[in-house]
């Protein structure tokens, strides 16, 4: 199932390479990916630095949503949750919007100059916004015992830093108000350059780091009293699998944007086409099914006919729901007489 | 697959839905033959004609608008404005351009904000209280409307809408739809339609006969230009291109000032381009044009910081950008009415021998 999965990946990366919205003949897209030089210029920049940057990012920051959702999902034991859960991509959403709304107001020049050069700048308060959250999630953790009393407060935050972005919003003029809003529709071809080898070496690390979690992941799953046990330091298993996957949704909303969707629905998706709740199998294979998602997502949303790239965001659910939800249901149908 | 499409079927259905219920009524020409018909030459939006004593002046297919000066009877689906008014609000700076150059200040007694206003005796009458800022379209605060008193609101509709509030409160609407003009002379053509509201006719059309013969006339000396270079427009955020269609005003100021526009289809006035779509049309473009707000000095460094593969195009290898920045421009308040002076920028950056030595841009010069 896995080498299916790779081979699938493997495709729809090179469809993603071959289809766009202007038409690169395939034997020159071959040629340009063999280095061959001698090709038309124009046509090698959009495969070399818009193509191939922009499957790329989608494949890490579709595995990376989707480990994070189904770190979350474990942790919590709850099938709902997802990265967005605890308030951490509003906090990273909250970072962005005081760059966007407030560079006017604050600080004057300096900020708002840092917020035009930057997509840089917005990664960077993406990614503040996002720990800070997570860094009070995670003393909040220490504090208090119960899954669902840190699941509603992290809830809460999340309905706080919408609040605070919504004043914000109020009372910013129109054309801010709508960069924050087209940065808030997510999309995987804003990273390109230096800045997208940084955002895939990034995530090559975390993803194996993450993985290093699955067996207190595996313990976590038997319950709190059977996991003390078996000698697992619950407190601190359930830390560390916040961070890691806080962590991995900051960085990848830091370059793209919040994705919705992606990390809430492929755990289940990985789970009804493995029929396991082995982490050991399920991470992978979850990172794999969020990858090629994330690819088929981007494919959709360049497909030639909607000229000019659909949100990301409207694609991953419009796409998504429909097939995991049919997957679900095939898997579990009859389960209802048993 | 079928279930994607049958899900873009449903969404098709719905917003035919929602445009159809839009459709006003149609006028009413049920009065007596027009006296005199004094349509615009290039604006398109709305329609002049003089009947029994009454200015008919229709705007778009839904609005209609009796202006009178006694009180006489009107014909049926018009509604009665007693000019010329007293009092207004404006919603755009392309309006408030329209007053400024009648010198009717007095009148304006409300705004929708002042960011990126540069008008002095605005931003004053806006600070002692003579003007009142009612708030962004969609969330307008009514009480500031009321307060303003207006005659006449003029309006700049768009999707957000906001404006049922204010509807609610008897006040007329008057949908000044300027900025769907698609010919620059049409933009300007306005300030007519404004001239009539506040009884400031003559000056406005004497105002306008001289934006016209200054326009034309450098429109003819550039279309005979030996070269024509290519322009491309805009810049990409977060990966996507919002470009100005070939059936834009840009557009045809392009075409006016001797240049060709990279999109040459007359078909949309705006659309969303991915990167590699701009950059197959725009590679090899001779000229970039840039307009937005950048706090500081605008540079070929920050355009590249900006996004890395803005130096793919050849207009930044050979430093072609066209900049004008509305932090340090008043761009909106101005170009709009006197569109000669932009048209002027453009053709002495594309043919610089056209216009005269040691010519002063007044917004857009060549980033050095």
């Amino acid at each position: 199932m896995i080498v299916i999965l790779v081979v699938a990946i493997v495709v729809l990366t090179i469809v993603n390479l071959l289809l766009g919205s202007v038409d690169i003949p395939l034997k020159n897209v071959c040629r340009i990916l063999f280095g061959d030089t001698s090709e038309s210029e124009i046509w090698q920049n959009i495969i070399w630095k818009s193509r191939l940057p922009q499957a790329l990012t989608a494949i890490v920051a579709g595995a990376g949503l989707a480990v994070s959702g189904l770190q979350m999902q474990t942790v919590f034991r709850n099938p709902l949750a997802g990265p967005s859960v605890l308030g951490i991509s509003n906090g990273s959403a909250l970072g962005v919007a005081f760059v966007v709304l407030l560079s006017g107001r604050i600080g004057g020049v300096a900020l708002s100059r840092l917020g035009y050069l930057g997509d840089a700048a917005m990664s960077v308060a993406a990614i503040v916004g996002a720990l800070a959250v997570m860094m009070l999630i995670v003393w909040i953790a220490q504090k208090v015992k119960g899954n669902v009393t840190l699941l509603i407060i992290g809830v809460m935050i999340g309905y706080l830093a919408n609040a605070i972005i919504g004043v914000l919003k109020f009372l910013s003029p129109e054309e801010d108000v709508k960069a924050f809003v087209v940065w808030g529709l997510g999309s995987f071809s804003r990273v390109s350059g230096d800045e997208m080898i940084l955002f895939v070496v990034l995530m090559c690390i975390l993803l194996p780091l993450a993985c290093l979690l699955v067996k207190p992941m595996n313990l976590l799953l038997l319950g709190d009293r059977y996991a003390a046990n078996l000698g697992l330091n619950i407190r601190r298993a359930r830390m560390l699998v916040i961070v890691s996957s806080g962590v991995l949704v900051a960085i990848v909303t830091a370059y793209c944007g919040p994705i919705m969707f992606i990390g809430l629905a492929v755990p289940h998706l990985a789970r009804a086409i493995f029929r396991t709740s082995d982490h050991r199998i399920l991470m992978p294979a979850t990172a794999l099914c969020g990858a090629a998602l994330a690819l088929v997502c981007n494919f959709i949303a360049r497909m030639p006919g909607f000229e000019g790239a659909l949100p990301v965001n409207s694609v991953t659910a419009l796409v998504g729901a429909p097939v995991i939800a049919a997957v679900l249901f095939r898997r579990h149908r009859d389960e209802i007489g048993e | 697959m079928k279930k994607i499409y049958a899900f873009f079927v449903i969404g098709l259905f719905l917003c035919l839905g929602f445009s159809c219920s839009q459709k006003g009524k149609a006028p009413v020409n049920s009065f007596a033959e027009a006296d005199s018909v004094m349509n615009p030459k290039y604006a398109t939006g709305y329609q002049v004609r003089d009947s029994n004593g009454v200015r008919l002046v229709d705007v778009g297919k839904d609005y209609h608008f009796a202006l009178v000066t006694a009180d006489v009877d009107i014909p049926d689906g018009y509604t009665k404005v007693n000019v010329p008014i007293k009092n207004t609000i404006c919603m755009t700076s392309l309006q408030l351009s329209n007053f400024t150059i009648l010198d009717a200040h007095d009148v304006v007694k409300g705004l929708t904000g002042t960011k990126n206003l540069f008008n002095k005796d605005i931003l004053q009458r806006v600070k002692d209280g003579r003007i009142v800022k009612i708030g962004m379209e969609g969330n307008f605060d009514t009480e500031m409307v009321l307060a303003a008193n207006p005659d006449v609101i003029f309006i700049s509709p768009s999707k957000r809408g906001g404006y049922d509030a204010i509807k609610e409160t008897g006040i007329t609407l008057v949908p000044h739809l300027g900025y769907q003009e698609l010919d620059p002379l049409g933009q300007a053509e306005w300030i007519k339609f404004v001239g009539m509201f506040i009884g400031k006719e003559k000056e406005a059309n004497e105002f306008f006969a001289g934006i016209e013969s200054r326009y034309n006339e450098l429109k003819e000396k550039a279309s005979a230009a030996t070269t024509r270079p290519t322009v491309l427009s805009g810049e990409m955020h977060y990966g996507n291109w919002h470009a100005v269609g070939g059936k834009n005003y840009l557009a045809q100021i392009f075409r006016d000032a001797g240049a060709d526009y990279v999109i040459n289809d007359e078909e949309t006035s705006g659309e969303n381009l991915e990167f590699e779509k701009m950059y197959s049309l725009a590679a090899n473009a001779d000229y970039w044009r840039i307009l937005n707000s950048f706090p500081g000095e605008f540079s070929y460094e920050v355009l590249k910081a900006s996004e890395p593969r803005n130096e793919l195009f050849k207009a930044y290898k050979e430093k072609k950008v066209i900049y004008c920045n509305m932090k340090q421009t008043p761009y909106y308040e101005i170009s709009p009415v006197e569109p000669d002076l932009l048209l002027k920028d453009f053709v002495a950056i594309f043919h610089p021998e056209l216009v005269e030595a040691g010519y002063q841009p007044t917004f857009y010069y060549l980033l050095k």
